[in-house]
């Protein structure tokens, strides 16, 4: 019987992970919008593009928005915003608040190194445990079988997992620590929701397995 | 009133940034955001291209790029 | 030089989520359907991932409260796809005993069959962007 952590020191490793991450790369934490990304790579890629030269700022990026500007303007920019003296933090009367602000899209890449790194996280935990490579274990089998039918449990599983965090826009992660941790609404009854489901579907395969 | 999508739209930080760009912010973001093509985009729930303007206009990547 | 950092950050908070979540038998399927049967189906009554996931959302909200008051994180309102969504997730989790953060951490634990359980995950995903789309359904993701 593996030994896991206890809840006390789970829930303070969770919560530091879902605020650090906000802190650090000023991003919700969450997995499954990360994840999907890598079935829609082509689209993903193009995305990024996109993003990136916006986020250059070239000369030619600004000309075209001062010329852009100039077209729902009626006219060119007057000479006073012309100028390319940079906007001081708060020198304008703005209604933003403070605080930080939500990064823009990461690029693909430094997704998959999360992605990547979350399994490589894994590994070195069970590294740490001397339990690499254990299956999935005999609840699994006892109440869900082997062979084909085992696979074919996971792949259907993990088809409503993909389709169903993608539907309500968030996982265990995304919804259940960081929109729960900011009280949003959608994340609690999302959460709310979702665990009485896997309660509902786990008592019911219990159920039907005695 | 200003828009509530300011804080995780990728341009608004942008127009912050610039005085040759805070006329986007002006008009847009802290003025008419309902007109704003990103702000509607979002709300319909559909996906916003990085390179529209609120005006509707979409930026030539590959001139830019 | 910029990128680089984003890099390194990635990887760090990605090891740290993998590693805890390994470590508290989040990635276990046995350890999971325990936390969902809420000890009501024979074995000892063990509330300890519900704990755990109570107590990290707790610490969370203090967390946030006193750190990130005033930031600006994307909000998550109520949608149609919420409900119907979160449905299909949790029945989703409880067969495959994988979230999508599990899932990867089961790959990197050795547990080869999750690659079965991930390519589920895939597929599930990349079917709804095509309904998405195909149907006019409204996008609640908060990746962009």
């Amino acid at each position: 019987m593996t030994t896991y952590w206890p809840w006390w020191t789970v829930a303070p490793a969770l919560a530091a992970l879902t605020v650090g991450h906000w802190i650090l790369v000023r991003r919700p934490l969450g997995v499954s919008g990360v994840l999907a990304r890598f079935s829609r790579v082509r689209e993903e890629l193009a995305f990024d593009r996109g993003t990136a030269v916006m986020q250059a700022g070239s000369p030619a990026l600004e000309a075209a928005m001062a010329a852009a500007a100039a077209e729902f303007l009626g006219g060119p920019l007057p000479d006073s915003l012309a100028a390319e003296a940079p906007a001081e933090t708060g020198s304008a009367p703005q209604a933003a608040p403070a605080g930080r602000e939500c990064a823009p899209t990461p690029p693909l890449s430094a997704h998959l190194t999360f992605l990547v790194a979350v399994a490589a996280g894994g590994f070195l935990a069970a590294l740490s445990r001397g339990t690499f490579g254990a299956g999935t274990g005999d609840a699994f089998a006892r109440l869900i079988g082997s062979g084909p039918v085992a696979l074919a449990a996971l792949a259907g599983g993990g088809a409503l997992v993909g389709f169903g965090t993608a539907l309500c826009g968030g996982c265990s992660a995304g919804h259940g620590l960081t929109g729960c941790g900011r009280l949003m609404p959608g994340s609690l009854l999302s959460t709310g929701v979702f665990f009485a489901a896997a309660a509902a579907v786990s008592l019911l395969l219990g159920g039907l397995a005695s | 009133m200003s828009c509530s999508h300011m804080a995780t739209c990728p341009l608004f930080a942008k127009f912050k940034m610039k005085a040759s760009l805070r006329i986007w912010q002006d008009f847009f973001c802290q003025g008419q955001f309902e007109t704003c093509a990103r702000f509607k985009l979002a709300k319909a729930g559909t996906r916003v291209p990085p390179n529209l303007l609120p005006n509707g206009k979409t930026l030539d990547l590959a001139v830019l790029g | 030089m910029k990128n680089l950092d984003t890099h390194a950050r990635m990887a760090a908070l990605g090891l740290g989520l993998g590693f805890v979540v390994s470590a508290a038998g989040l990635a276990d399927w046995g350890e999971i359907h325990r936390m969902f049967t809420l000890g009501l189906q024979g074995g000892p009554r063990d509330f300890r991932l519900i704990l755990a996931f109570g107590g990290a959302v707790a610490l969370a909200v203090a967390g946030f409260l006193l750190l990130a008051r005033r930031d600006a994180l994307p909000p998550k309102p109520i949608r149609p796809g919420t409900i119907p969504g979160a449905v299909l997730f949790g029945a989703g989790w409880a067969v495959a005993g994988a979230c999508p953060a599990a899932a990867l951490v089961q790959i990197g634990e050795g547990k080869s069959a999750a690659f079965v359980t991930l390519g589920g995950m895939l597929a599930g995903a990349w079917l709804h962007d095509r309904m998405r789309k195909r149907f006019h359904w409204a996008r609640h993701s908060c990746i962009d």
